[in-house]
């Protein structure tokens, strides 16, 4: 369908913005990416009175490295993080996952912040940032906040970001040294929707691994996984074993409250969640203390 | 004609010429009906029924009127006023019935997504605006979903009928019961195909355009078939024929889809008729999926009774499809079953047979042709039952097949139920598949795999298609479908031709097919021809292309046409000589000596002679160097062509994915004139079927509502996933014409999911399990197997 | 631009080379505006989901789906269509290849595919086969099965490699 008609505006700086974010009479719709507020608005499902376009705040741009912290700002588009050397260089999986998302021409509009503030369940940056103890940064007219991305996902399209706030910037703890890493997707055809995905990364030998597409939410497994134990640098050495696996993925139905869907059923993905792991302790080198 | 000539030259008959008319559409000067622009023109957009089966308590518009940019808006009663209804019934189905139907419904919604109400504004945004301010007082009815329920129903959906079932057609040869009784061995399956949307990349499109001053209709409309469409328009308007002009521009993909009278583009119409101003109507992606005819849906009991020594005693087959409230008009929703149940396992010795096809009414979308048209079903049906029974057999798939095919000497062969096999090259084609597959290698890799626990399968299809219909499918059947093309040649002033063909274009080289045809027979090189196809007010009449009849009916009568253009040129050109005709050639665009090659006239000579030196044509002659002839297939219900394709796949067995490692084909189209062109359908029909083997389904919900209509959830395959796909050629022309061509657009889609689902099959040997429906989605796969409960 | 509601706005971007103004609805998409304003009609419409693939254009030598973004977006940007590659004989062997081995059929993915495999040689000048087939999966094709696309690009690629300067395959 063409689009309905809307109110638009272009604030110039992110205060600007925060002030639309108040109206009692309009509805408001913040414009990042577009690329999924667009698709549901040509089809009529989401009708606001008032676009509110966030792509020329400067405040919202921009990759870069304080210490042991990576800033990505909400704003930077999913090309840019795959392209960017510093990505590739420091956090690495973000590379991987960005070449899942849909396709090119996608990707050159897409946005970290969009998504992550939309959190459709089967996308893929929730679950990264999950998985690296990341930390999302809120502005409102009342100042900054900082929310723990653990504490970030409450649902099917449900944050904890406040109808008053933007996300300005997600913050990315950096590892000492490289940390091997493991990111996959299960999906129908390339660039589809996750029916099951994971993210995973050997730390401190420990395994960390968060799935998403399966439930409402990303799932962090660290509940379930053995953790502790001496780090080991040898690839081979201290995985986790068969036994500790199997039981591991006979556990998920614990932490997983897996979605129904008319493509995958909820077995098909508690199934493709253990598949998934499995393939991640198969790569990855962990400490196998007993579980 | 083909081949090279004597002066060395090579016949564009055969040659692999890029197409001519692909130019524009590389550089984006394509022109499609959503392209085009006239003054004045407005936009339609429709109101559709929410509802699977609904009444229409009330209908208030006013507001919509006043909205905005609104010109008119139409109701059911607006265009029932100017257009008559219309049934899809095939009067030679016995016992076939249809309820009549209007563009727009009047007082009750048969279908989620009937149009109801047509919205005419300044901008198709404007239109779409207004609909939101249509207050319609439905009152929703139980709706009809499952084909078993409609059958069973007490009461029938349409009042006026007797029952759910459009037609109910046995086709019956010999004493299959005793075969069956008699039998040594029984394979039997239930085979169900999801329900499919073409998913052309152009949606449906129409630009009506009616001048009241002096009552001429001028349609652009992207269709298959211009002169159907001028028919249809003409009688259920009430105008005359000759006041209508259809022109189909570029049309951007069809398989079928494009060839039915829609209620939405019929409204377009009418709006433009009550306005007297050019009405554009697209349909967009999302309305598509509940306007358009969907297709395939089929579930198909079928049994297969074996004798001791391994021959077909007799096959039974019990076919139900559902095709939502009404049978599509004009072509009814009926050639589905009709070529079920007239093929299963048509290409084998297949003993007595009994096979049974209803079509049932329901509250879905509607439902029609789409490429092969029931071959698709027919095949995997029978390319399966051959597997399960070679399978009990202990005989290799291959080998089975081959031992069982129609002798290769014993055509024609009359089936039970209408159609002739005119001549079929099974035997050759298998062997060849088997050769361009290196089957015994790909046997060892897979044995060699299972050991690894790597699943791979080989899957065998032989399969056949119908090709150059005869007057058996439509005007037999009191249907207005020209089963007649024409082509008319003009020499040019400057020795040129233009060729007018009854032809058309979907992107499948129509055009490439009448200019290689007419140059090759004409004698001048092939970028001296150009073809004019698509318009009603300049082509000759004729039938367009569906059915795969193109090539071989429309390219048969540019062949006659050239070879009277060209007996006439030489005739003119002897009389100027006052010599025989028999001494002269025409090669390279040039009247030469036919045994030296010698220069006599030129093309544009001749031509300036007859049209502007008519002084120095002698008086008792007149040079016709414009004629038109006209062609029909009349031996056959329609020439048979057949074909092999293989399938080389590995199923994952975690994910239940399958990956195709290899694709193969060997098709006899009897006479090629553009490998280029042939091999392109068939790749890209194969895709189509391997679409159908493993994605494409339309779901709907209990209360008939479509749940995946859209283009996120109804997975069409994409370049990653697909394999390349290996073609081979085996040519029996066909004796019903002097160019021998059949038809090849449907092919690869008639053979590819049988190949598939006998390949995944072939997979899960080890398993001992058998899948028998499509879409093969990894979820079907692991419930099979057992891994997901 | 504005940062009070407004309905509608004036624009300004390079289409083609070319400097554009116009006043646009802010409901109107790229693609409708590229058609219907400046009578491109080269880039097509095919969903309006952003999924296949057949109103990809150029925005600031960025592939992007031109029935997800605003034309108001477009302000300030340089967009390229079909007409403006062709018209520069940007992908002129692109274009002949695709022709030499049909790789289109209703010709109506044939623009947008033409752009996005263009953008996938400029970065990637020696892709394999698999490599081309994922980055062309965004487009949509329902007429060819893909090969004959795939084998169109893969020519360009190894011609292109094998000018002087080219890169190594």
């Amino acid at each position: 369908m063409k689009l309905p008609p809307f109110s638009y505006c272009v604030p110039g700086s992110l205060n600007e913005a925060l002030g639309h974010l108040h109206s009692p009479v309009h509805t408001v719709r913040v414009l990042a990416g577009g690329q999924s507020l667009l698709p549901a608005m040509n089809m009529r499902l989401s009708t606001p009175d008032l676009l509110l376009d966030i792509n020329h705040l400067p405040e919202l741009r921009g990759i870069s490295v304080q210490g042991d912290r990576m800033m990505i700002g909400a704003m930077t588009r999913h090309c840019e993080i795959a392209e960017s050397t510093m990505v590739a260089e420091r956090l690495p999986m973000l590379r991987a996952a960005a070449r899942h998302i849909a396709h090119p021409a996608i990707r050159s509009r897409g946005t970290l912040g969009g998504s992550v503030v939309l959190a459709d369940p089967a996308a893929e940056w929730p679950a990264c940032c999950i998985d690296i103890d990341a930390t999302l940064i809120a502005e409102s007219d009342l100042g900054e906040r900082h929310i723990a991305a653990a504490d970030f996902f409450q649902g099917m399209y449900d944050t904890a970001l406040r109808s008053d706030e933007l996300l300005k910037a997600v913050v990315f703890p950096l590892p000492m040294k490289e940390e091997p890493y493991f990111f996959d997707e299960i999906a129908r055809r390339v660039g589809d929707f996750a029916m099951a995905g994971i993210a995973a990364r050997a730390t401190a030998g420990s395994l960390r691994a968060v799935l998403f597409g399966v439930a409402d939410r990303p799932v962090d497994l660290s509940a379930l996984l053995p953790s502790g134990g001496s780090a080991s640098d040898e690839p081979g050495q201290n995985r986790i074993d068969e036994t500790a696996l199997n039981h591991v993925i006979s556990r998920l139905p614990e932490v997983i409250q897996p979605m129904e869907s008319p493509h995958c059923s909820a077995s098909l993905r508690l199934h493709y969640a253990g598949v998934l792991l499995r393939r991640a302790v198969q790569a990855l080198p962990v400490c196998g203390a007993q579980a | 004609m083909s081949g090279t000539a004597k002066d060395g030259s090579v016949s564009p008959i055969g040659a692999p010429i890029p197409r001519a008319n692909a130019r524009r559409l590389l550089s984006g000067s394509g022109q499609y009906v959503d392209d085009i622009v006239l003054p004045r023109m407005l936009h339609a957009a429709v109101l559709r029924s929410p509802h699977a089966h609904a009444r229409i308590g009330g209908l208030d518009i006013a507001a919509a009127a006043e909205a905005p940019g609104v010109v008119r808006v139409l109701t059911g009663r607006d265009v029932a006023a100017i257009c008559d209804p219309y049934a899809g019934i095939l009067q030679h189905v016995p016992g076939m019935q249809s309820a009549p139907q209007l563009p727009l419904a009047v007082e009750r919604a048969c279908w989620q997504g009937e149009p109801v109400v047509l919205v005419v504004a300044q901008t198709r945004a404007q239109a779409e605006d207004a609909l939101a301010l249509i207050d319609v007082a439905w009152e929703p009815l139980p709706a009809l979903v499952d084909e078993q329920a409609a059958m069973r129903a007490a009461e029938p959906l349409h009042p006026g009928l007797a029952s759910n079932i459009c037609f109910d057609r046995t086709v019956e040869d010999g004493d299959v019961d005793a075969a069956f009784a008699g039998a040594s061995q029984v394979v039997e399956a239930e085979f169900v195909t999801g329900r499919h949307t073409a998913t052309t990349l152009e949606s449906r499109g129409i630009l009506a355009d009616y001048n009241p001053a002096d009552g001429q209709l001028t349609v652009w409309q992207s269709t298959q078939v211009p002169y159907m469409m001028q028919w249809i328009l003409a009688r259920h308007f009430r105008l005359p024929e000759t006041q209508v002009r259809v022109i189909a521009p570029d049309v951007g993909g069809s398989f079928g889809l494009k060839i039915h009278i829609y209620g939405d583009e019929m409204a377009a119409v009418a709006a433009s008729i009550l306005l007297g101003r050019p009405v554009k109507f697209i349909a967009d992606r999302l309305e598509s999926f509940v306007a358009d005819f969907h297709c395939r849906g089929h579930r198909v009991k079928a049994r297969m009774a074996l004798s001791a020594k391994g021959e077909i005693l007799g096959v039974t087959v019990d076919d139900v499809y559902g095709i939502g409230p009404y049978s599509g008009f004009p072509r009814g929703s009926a050639n589905e079953g009709l070529q079920v149940s007239n093929l299963v396992c048509a290409g084998y010795r297949r003993g007595n047979y009994r096979a049974r096809t209803r079509a049932v009414f329901q509250n879905k979308a509607m439902y029609g042709q789409y490429r092969a048209v029931g071959h698709p079903v027919a095949c995997l049906v029978t390319e399966g039952l051959m597997d399960l029974a070679a399978a009990r057999l202990s005989e290799d798939p291959a080998a089975f097949r081959r031992r069982l095919f129609l002798a290769a000497d014993r055509y024609p062969v009359k089936l039970a139920g209408g159609p002739v096999l005119e001549k079929l090259s099974q035997h050759a084609c298998l062997d060849e598949l088997l050769r361009l597959m290196d089957y015994e290698r790909l046997r060892a890799l897979q044995c060699e795999g299972r050991g690894r626990g790597i699943y791979r399968g080989i899957g065998i299809a032989s399969f056949i298609e119908n090709s150059n219909p005869s007057a058996a499918t439509y005007g037999m059947g009191g249907v207005s479908i020209a089963s007649q093309d024409a082509c008319t040649l003009k020499l040019t002033a400057t020795g040129s031709i233009v060729a007018s063909s009854s032809m058309t274009e979907c992107g499948q080289g129509g055009y490439a097919v009448i200019q290689q045809v007419t140059a090759a027979v004409c004698g001048l090189p092939v970028e001296r021809v150009k073809v004019v196809i698509g318009d009603t007010d300049t082509t000759p009449v004729g039938g367009g292309v569906w059915g795969s009849r193109g090539t071989g009916i429309c390219g048969e009568a540019a062949l006659q046409a050239g070879k009277a253009l060209r007996a006439n040129i030489l005739a003119f050109v002897a009389r100027l000589q006052e010599t025989e005709a028999s001494l002269y050639d025409i090669r390279n665009g040039n009247v030469v000596m036919a045994d030296s090659g010698a220069l006599v006239m030129t093309l544009e000579d001749v031509a300036r002679t007859a049209y502007f030196r008519t002084d120095r044509v002698p008086r008792d002659f007149q040079p016709e160097l414009m004629v038109t002839r006209s062609y029909a297939q009349k031996t056959y219900n329609g020439a048979y062509t057949n074909g092999a394709q293989g399938s080389w796949l590995e199923v994952d067995t975690n994910t239940g994915f399958v990956r195709l490692l290899g694709h193969w084909v060997v098709d006899d189209c009897g006479t090629v004139i553009n490998p280029l062109l042939v091999d392109e359908q068939i790749r890209g029909g194969c895709v189509q079927g391997i679409g159908a083997a493993l994605f494409e389904q339309v779901l709907y919900d209990d209360s008939g509502q479509l749940i995946n209509g859209s283009l996120a959830d109804y997975l069409v395959p994409m370049a990653a996933g697909m394999p390349d796909i290996t073609i081979g050629h085996v040519v029996t022309p066909t004796a019903t014409s002097e160019l021998g061509a059949k038809g090849a657009g449907e092919a690869g889609t008639a053979g590819a999911s049988a190949a598939i689902l006998n390949a995944v099959n072939d997979a899960l040997t080890p398993f001992q399990v058998r899948i028998s429906e499509i879409p093969i989605t990894p979820e079907r796969i692991l419930r099979a197997i057992g891994r997901v409960s | 631009m504005s940062a009070t509601p407004v309905s509608e706005v004036d624009i300004r971007l390079v289409v083609n080379g070319e400097a554009v103004s116009s006043r646009v609805p802010v409901r109107l998409n790229l693609v409708d505006f590229l058609r219907e304003k400046l009578q491109l009609t080269g880039t097509h419409v095919g969903c309006e989901h952003g999924v296949c693939g057949a109103c990809t254009v150029l925005v600031d030598r960025r592939l992007v789906r031109a029935c997800l973004m605003l034309a108001v977006q477009a302000n300030g940007t340089v967009v390229e269509t079909i007409e403006g590659a062709s018209a520069s004989g940007r992908c002129a062997d692109l274009q002949r290849a695709f022709h030499e081995h049909n790789a289109l059929q209703c010709g109506f993915c044939t623009p947008a595919m033409l752009l996005t495999a263009a953008d996938l040689l400029e970065r990637e000048p020696c892709p394999s086969r698999d490599a081309i087939r994922e980055h062309l999966s965004g487009n949509y094709c329902r007429c060819t099965g893909y090969q004959s696309i795939v084998d169109a690009v893969d020519a360009v690629a190894c011609a292109r490699s094998d000018e002087p300067g080219g890169a190594p395959r």
